[in-house]
């Protein structure tokens, strides 16, 4: 292989040599320590290669044994360059061009999001190409590790990151876990008070004192399970004060209004199918539109889909076209059907429940009822919801507060 | 001490692998090359080849290397090549 290359980089001729005794000829060649490599038998003589210099050495001995010799082929890398003297630039061009693709295969030039919707829907990876990889950073000035522990930090949703390098892209795969619940440590002491008005289902008290208890009514602000704790003497009297966060779970049923409304009277878009399309080109920020078609004014909806240029799979260029399509409409009022409004009202109701569900919130009762208002040409959903939930928030106690109760 | 053959008087070697390759070393030059037969002259002797489809690979001032299909191999006394 190696050799194959060498013999291509200096050059290398298949010739035939013909005539009286050509024999003679290939012992004059073993004589001179002329490199001749697959000799084949032709008719009248041989075929053979040799090296590109070794021509020069080779003309007195064909003068001396009377043999012709005939260039049948060029090869390698001298005859390539003397072939292709006057596409210089092209050679040139190809080049430098190579070296633009090198020079942009050094910097990331897209970053893909994989995982789940939630936090992508939050606009994560516009969050991400504006604070942590701007587009056009150095591959090497990004640490994967690094990036992958500044980012858990930032968003706490992450159960698992994986960050990684291919090309010009950025890959981020990553689950999504639970949000973590704000940490108490910070606070050092704390009562646990209701955040609704609400009737005392269950309790469990892991630390502090129980002030309600169980089928209690409470309002809202109320203390449920305070943080102080009071050390008694032999003579039933304050002996000390303890202050701890107070911790445990308390339920409790709250009534939750609700209120839905869908107006019978619509408007939907009615597209046209005359639609105009543009194309952008774009260079790193720069922006070229070769032609703008006449707007439709504000009645119609313009979608953007954006195609970067990439050479392989993941090896994305800083360059490409964005196409724009313009498509027209009008507006047309439309009348919901007593159906179809309560079926729309049904769905947003289960969609309210199913949220409740998803927050471990037991739905007691469903008291909601959709009533047709045709004198405001609506449709109501209107009731309340009796819910069984946590009901329990921290409140860190006034220090001001301690101190007057310490005196 | 004992120097091989090769060293002291001149020796031709040849190298067989199955009746395909010969490397010979040693050799003195070209005396006839066809597909069918292929004659090297050594210091002593001509070696004289005869196959099929033969062609040199390769050769230089020391060795030479004959592929092809191999059938027999004969050595001459310097001279009687025409027979």
């Amino acid at each position: 292989m190696l050799l194959k290359l060498l013999r291509y980089v200096i050059g290398y001729l298949k010739v035939e040599v013909r005539g009286f005794a050509p024999e003679r000829l290939m012992n004059l060649i073993i004589e001179n320590d002329i490199v001749v490599w697959d000799v084949e038998v032709a008719k009248g003589g041989y075929i053979f290669y040799t090296g590109r210099k070794n021509l020069m050495k080779m003309k007195p001995l064909l003068q001396r044994t009377n043999v012709k010799m005939h260039i049948l082929s060029k090869h390698g890398l001298p005859y390539v360059i003397k072939r292709n003297q006057k596409r210089a630039f092209f050679v040139a061009g190809f080049f430098a061009c190579g070296f633009v693709v090198y020079v942009l295969s050094l910097f990331i030039w897209e970053v893909k999001l994989c995982g789940e919707e939630t936090l992508i829907s939050n606009n994560m990876l516009k969050e991400i190409e504006r604070e942590f990889v701007p587009l056009g950073t150095r591959k090497s000035a990004i640490d994967c590790n690094d990036l992958e522990r500044r980012l858990r930090s930032r968003y706490d949703e992450i159960a698992w990151i994986s960050c990684d390098i291919r090309g010009t892209t950025l890959t981020i795969s990553l689950e999504e876990g639970i949000k973590p619940q704000e940490t108490t440590r910070k606070i050092k002491s704390g009562d646990l008070v209701a955040t609704k008005d609400a009737t005392i289902t269950k309790m469990i008290t892991r630390e502090g004192t129980p002030v309600s208890k169980v089928k209690d009514s409470v309002k809202k602000g109320d203390v449920l399970i305070s943080g102080t704790i009071y050390i008694y003497d032999d003579f039933n009297e304050i002996m000390e004060t303890d202050y701890l966060v107070a911790d445990g779970d308390i339920y409790g049923t709250v009534k939750e209004t609700y209120e839905d409304s869908v107006k019978m009277q619509y408007y939907s878009k009615v597209y046209e199918e005359h639609e105009k399309k543009y194309y952008t080109f774009f260079l790193f920020d720069y922006c070229f539109t070769p032609y703008v078609p006449k707007s439709f004014g504000d009645t119609c909806d313009s979608s953007t889909q954006i195609k970067k240029a990439k050479l392989f799979s993941d090896f994305y260029l800083p360059m490409g076209v964005k196409k724009t399509v313009l498509k027209r409409y009008r507006l047309k009022q439309e009348t919901y059907t007593r159906q179809e409004a309560e079926a729309i009202l049904k769905r947003r109701l289960e969609e309210k429940i199913k949220s409740f569900e998803e927050k471990g919130v037991e739905i007691i009762k469903n008291n909601v009822k959709i009533v047709d208002v045709k004198e405001e040409g609506v449709m109501r959903a209107t009731g309340t919801l009796i819910l069984n939930e946590k009901i329990a928030g921290l409140k860190e106690l006034n220090p001001i507060s301690r101190t007057d109760e310490e005196r | 001490m004992e120097l091989p053959a090769d060293v002291i008087y001149g020796d031709v070697i040849l190298r067989i692998t199955g009746n395909h390759e010969i490397i010979i070393a040693n050799h003195k030059g070209i005396l006839l090359y066809t597909q069918e037969e292929i004659a090297v002259a050594c210091k002593k002797f001509t070696v004289r080849i005869y196959g099929e489809d033969l062609h040199i690979r390769y050769f230089s001032g020391c060795d030479m290397k004959v592929l092809g299909k191999l059938n027999r191999i004969d050595y001459l006394s310097n001279g009687d090549l025409c027979c």
